[in-house]
């Protein structure tokens, strides 16, 4: 008898341990390294039972009586400074250190349209363990918390040129980066490689504002367009045609292509940018078949063409 | 907060005429050739962004918040949101640019 019980006991240990070693090879729980990416299962059980978990905790934040949503100069600057750094702001992008994050900080205009005012509180002022969020207490006062809250729940009401606008008022504008708005060769994309791209676009944060198929994030987002077709449209942010020199500056100077656009310079040097842009074509079937060619470097702003009688008229013989 | 706007949307008096209107606005203006937008047979367009999700789309042209105002306000004069816009203005007016707002603002949630 004694020999069965053990047996079993001895049965049941070896599945125990066997499940574990299988769960920890095949969940991929071995693989620690930032540059890879979670599976997408795991990511999405991450996400379910972390919003489980904070919105029973948040439900308790009572919010102070006379608070709303509200845009001030002065917690823009406060943002500015502590928040900004890793999920950036509308047009801006967050430091270099915050963009090779993994989970990547989520954008906070899109977090501001989907969690309650109580739970952007409770992020702020309790963090997130395992997610590089930290907790604010003793660093920020409660009242300096809600009023970061009140930003952020008012960011989806601000255009990126109203945001700039507040942080010019308090004095805490970033200073330019000083670049030259880059001059793109011919052929960018002869020597890019479309994989190394993908690991680009994850390491430079992209998925925290854009659906990328092939990389794991959150689902339905839509800070920016989707991009599984962007390759195939015939412009790059409704602005340029798109051919690969275009594509390549807007990635990496934004607002050089259009001084209103939310899409943040995210400091992508030209190889990277050109191995983002391979990526992007490789989704699909590469640039528009009817985008005009290469004829004048970057190519220029498409409202003159869009004014003559709209995009249709955009090609012009060479 | 989006359940209650949804709520909204639904309780709303939103009939099947004032889609048929945006409809046909988007037929008459020939929206589909750049844009794909939903419940419009044939607008399958690339040439802009696709309309499919326009209710959580962040913002209007990558310039702008996306309200119902502000998506009326480009809809109804592109370069006076953004002048570099390839975004043609189509001449319609404030209330056939809500129209159309309303529009795509609730094809996304159905």
């Amino acid at each position: 008898m004694s020999g069965r019980l053990r047996l079993i006991a001895v049965t049941a240990a070896v599945t125990l341990v066997l499940a574990g070693a299988g769960a920890f090879v095949l969940g991929g729980f071995h693989d620690l390294s930032a540059a890879r990416q979670h599976p997408p299962w795991l990511y999405r059980g991450l996400g379910l039972v972390r919003d489980a978990v904070v919105a029973a905790d948040a439900s308790e934040v009572e919010l102070p009586e006379d608070w709303r949503p509200e845009a001030a100069a002065e917690d823009a600057a406060l943002f500015q400074t502590h928040c900004a750094t890793c999920h950036g702001a509308p047009g801006l992008p967050p430091a270099p250190f915050a963009l090779g994050m993994v989970p990547a900080p989520p954008n906070l205009v899109a977090a501001a349209r989907e969690r309650p005012p109580g739970e952007i509180f409770w992020f702020i002022r309790d963090g997130l363990k395992m997610s590089g969020m930290p907790s604010w207490r003793f660093r920020l006062t409660e009242a300096e918390m809600w009023r970061l809250t009140a930003l952020v729940e008012a960011l989806p009401t601000l255009s990126p040129a109203e945001y700039r606008s507040l942080l010019s008022e308090a004095g805490a504008l970033p200073p330019p980066d000083g670049e030259a708005a880059p001059s793109i060769g011919p052929n960018v994309l002869a020597d890019a490689d479309p994989e190394r791209g993908r690991m680009a676009m994850r390491l430079h944060g992209c998925r925290s504002c854009h659906v990328i198929p092939g990389v794991v994030g959150t689902s339905d987002l839509r800070v920016g367009p989707p991009l599984g077709e962007a390759g195939e449209r015939r412009y790059i942010a409704g602005v340029l045609p798109n051919r690969p020199e275009a594509m390549v500056r807007w990635i990496m100077d934004p607002q050089a292509v259009d001084p209103l656009s939310a899409m943040p310079d995210l400091g992508v040097a030209e190889p990277v940018a050109r191995d983002m842009a391979a990526y992007l074509y490789a989704l699909g079937d590469g640039p528009p078949a009817a985008a005009p060619q290469a004829s004048e470097g970057g190519g220029a702003p498409a409202s003159a063409e869009a004014r003559a009688g709209g995009p249709a008229s955009s090609h012009r013989p060479d | 907060m989006r359940a209650v706007l949804i709520l909204a949307a639904l309780a709303a008096p939103a009939p099947a005429d004032a889609e048929e209107a945006a409809r046909a606005l988007i037929a008459r203006h020939g929206c589909g050739t750049c844009h794909v937008i939903p419940g419009v047979p044939g607008a399958d367009g690339r040439t802009g962004p696709p309309l499919d999700a326009m209710a959580r789309q962040v913002y209007v042209a990558g310039v702008i918040p996306n309200t119902l105002e502000g998506l009326a306000r480009f809809i109804a004069d592109p370069q006076e949101v953004d002048p570099l816009s390839a975004m043609p203005d189509l001449g319609l007016s404030p209330e056939e640019a809500r129209r159309l707002a309303v529009y795509l603002h609730a094809a996304g949630e159905r």
